[in-house]
């Protein structure tokens, strides 16, 4: 027997009262865990899953439309059906790797019987089949790879539903944020936390760009991912919200400080009352909950999520509140003697000294004189900084 | 109640696959065929591979014909077609709203694309602008581009496909 039979068999066991459950336990671990390479197994599978996909569609033409069909449905019933079987009596990373290429199988399966039968697609509803059933294979077993297979689907949709159709797929939407949220809420997993923030982030851009036709939603969709990882405070789905949604909105803020520079995109902007007031709302709530946990010092994050883009010289703004954001952090960590945060600041100042540089002296500089003074003025600032963040790791090792 | 679970999904998704293609041969007991004229295309290649590129007359409706407000871009629309000259079809009325077609016509769903102003003629995509034919056989219509004849099935839930196209 192996250890997935003793598994599976000691459940019997235990739950007659033959045995008691640790030492169940005491029993399994005499079988030794031999699947060790879940990674090289799934690349194995992959790879012959692709082969054999290959091998088809190059002899695809040959073949009648009935016979066909009999293909997919077969092959694709078949790697459920082995994926389910092994995964239960042999080995779960093998059947995990099998149940993959079942769900690939069925997605092209999809895609090549639209093909066949000339089908006609306004949408990316065919994602949306793909990607509910992804969900709900990985619902029944609870497999970390199914979850990341199921989340790319429904990210590539989205994807694929903006490139093609130039709209934001609204049952797709829905599905991701339901459905996969769902799992997320409940596991409070590091991974499924962080996966769903960087799909969620892609699809607020996509939403902004293709439905709003405004960046400052974006803002928005950050701040409510912010929030949220507040509200929830889980640690597996706190730190990928907030650290994530900060990340992002650092990214956008420096993307602002170029673009506020440009008349017709200033002009594109428009005061709208709903954006105002859903702001509030959320800076609301957010500085609500910092100060009801006492962590008023997070507010130097909500920093970011000002709107000054409506201001005049919005630019000049944006470029501030990078330096107090990466100055707050800084002091912050000298303060508590934090190198962590010490690192944090340092790179954002960093980042934004350079911002600033060529925001400043692009212009009206020499262009080699620009790089020269650029390369001499990062290199103090990093010898400064690199210095004093040396002595406090050092301090921290004293004490 | 697991087990029983996932034999559930694998089974869904088998009839949904089965499903496509069963749709498939109905549409050809219970629709309609159509024949449509193509209209000249801009791209040089007509032909990619395995699918050759078509765009319809009928995609292109005068002002005249529309009833109703202008869509946005993306909007579902529907367009009434009907027989005309030598057999083939053409737009009898177009509008957002779901047309109820008379004795002889046929509704076709499409998406909304854009006003053309100087000739106010307002543009639609059926979504039917690709057919795939077997490899190596797309010389032919790259040829005869200007003169093909699509034949369009319409099922009567909305569903259509090309069956064939005729070079004259």
């Amino acid at each position: 027997m192996n250890r997935q039979q003793v598994k599976s068999e000691g459940k019997k066991w235990v739950d007659k009262g033959i045995i008691e459950k640790d030492q169940l336990e005491e029993i399994i671990k005499l079988y030794p865990n031999r699947n060790q390479k879940p990674v090289l197994l799934t690349l194995a599978a992959i790879f012959i899953g692709l082969g054999f996909l290959s091998f088809i569609a190059s002899n695809w033409g040959a073949i009648p439309h009935i016979a066909r069909m009999a293909i997919i449905i077969l092959a694709m019933l078949g790697f459920y059906l082995a994926g389910d079987h092994v995964y239960r009596k042999r080995s779960e990373a093998v059947g995990v790797s099998l149940l993959i290429i079942a769900v690939l199988i069925f997605g092209s399966g999809i895609f090549l019987t639209g093909q066949m039968y000339n089908y006609t697609s306004f949408s990316a509803f065919p994602f949306f089949i793909w990607a509910l059933a992804a969900l709900l294979v990985f619902a029944l077993f609870e497999e970390r790879t199914l979850f990341i297979l199921a989340i790319i689907i429904v990210t590539v949709g989205q994807v694929y539903s903006v490139g093609n159709f130039s709209e934001y797929h609204l049952l797709l939407g829905l599905l991701f944020l339901f459905g996969f949220g769902h799992f997320v809420y409940h596991r409070a997993d590091w991974l499924y936390g962080t996966l769903f923030a960087l799909s969620y982030m892609l699809q607020a851009l996509i939403l902004s760009l293709v439905e709003h036709e405004s960046f400052q939603w974006l803002i928005l969709y950050l701040l409510v991912l912010y929030v949220t990882g507040h509200v929830v405070s889980k640690p597996g789905i706190r730190i990928p919200f907030t650290k994530l949604s900060v990340a992002g909105m650092f990214i956008l803020a420096i993307w602002q400080v170029f673009m506020l520079e440009i008349d017709y995109f200033i002009e594109s902007i428009n005061g709208d009352i709903l954006f105002l007031v859903i702001w509030a709302v959320l800076m609301v709530a957010a500085v609500y909950l910092l100060w009801s946990r006492d962590n008023l010092i997070l507010m130097l994050n909500l920093v970011l999520f000002l709107p000054v883009f409506f201001l005049e010289a919005g630019s000049m703004l944006v470029l501030m509140l990078l330096f107090i954001y990466a100055l707050g952090w800084l002091l912050r960590g000298y303060q508590t003697e934090e190198s962590d945060l010490v690192t944090k600041g340092t790179v954002a100042f960093v980042l934004s000294t350079i911002v600033a540089y060529i925001q400043l002296a692009w212009d009206f500089m020499d262009k080699s004189l620009f790089f020269f003074i650029g390369g001499i003025l990062l290199f103090l600032l990093s010898f400064f900084l690199e210095r004093k963040r040396r002595n406090l790791s050092k301090r921290g090792q004293e004490i | 109640m697991k087990r029983f679970a996932f034999y559930i999904i694998v089974a869904a998704q088998v009839l949904f696959l089965v499903g496509m293609s069963v749709a498939y041969y109905a549409m050809d007991a219970f629709g309609e065929t159509i024949q449509l004229k193509t209209a000249p295309i801009d791209p040089r290649d007509l032909f990619y591979g395995d699918y050759v590129i078509l765009n319809y007359e009928i995609e292109t409706i005068d002002a005249g014909k529309w009833s109703g407000a202008v869509p946005e871009y993306g909007e579902i629309v529907y367009v009434l077609l009907e027989e005309g000259e030598n057999g083939l079809y053409q737009v009898a009325a177009a509008s957002q709203e779901k047309l109820d077609p008379a004795a002889g016509q046929v509704r076709l769903k499409g998406k909304y694309q854009w006003h053309n102003d100087g000739r106010s003629e307002h543009m639609v995509t059926y979504g039917i602008n690709r057919y795939h034919v077997e490899e190596n056989t797309g010389e032919q219509y790259e040829q005869q581009r200007d003169d093909i004849i699509v034949e369009v099935v319409v099922a009567p839930w909305g569903q259509k496909k090309i069956v064939n196209l005729k070079i004259d």
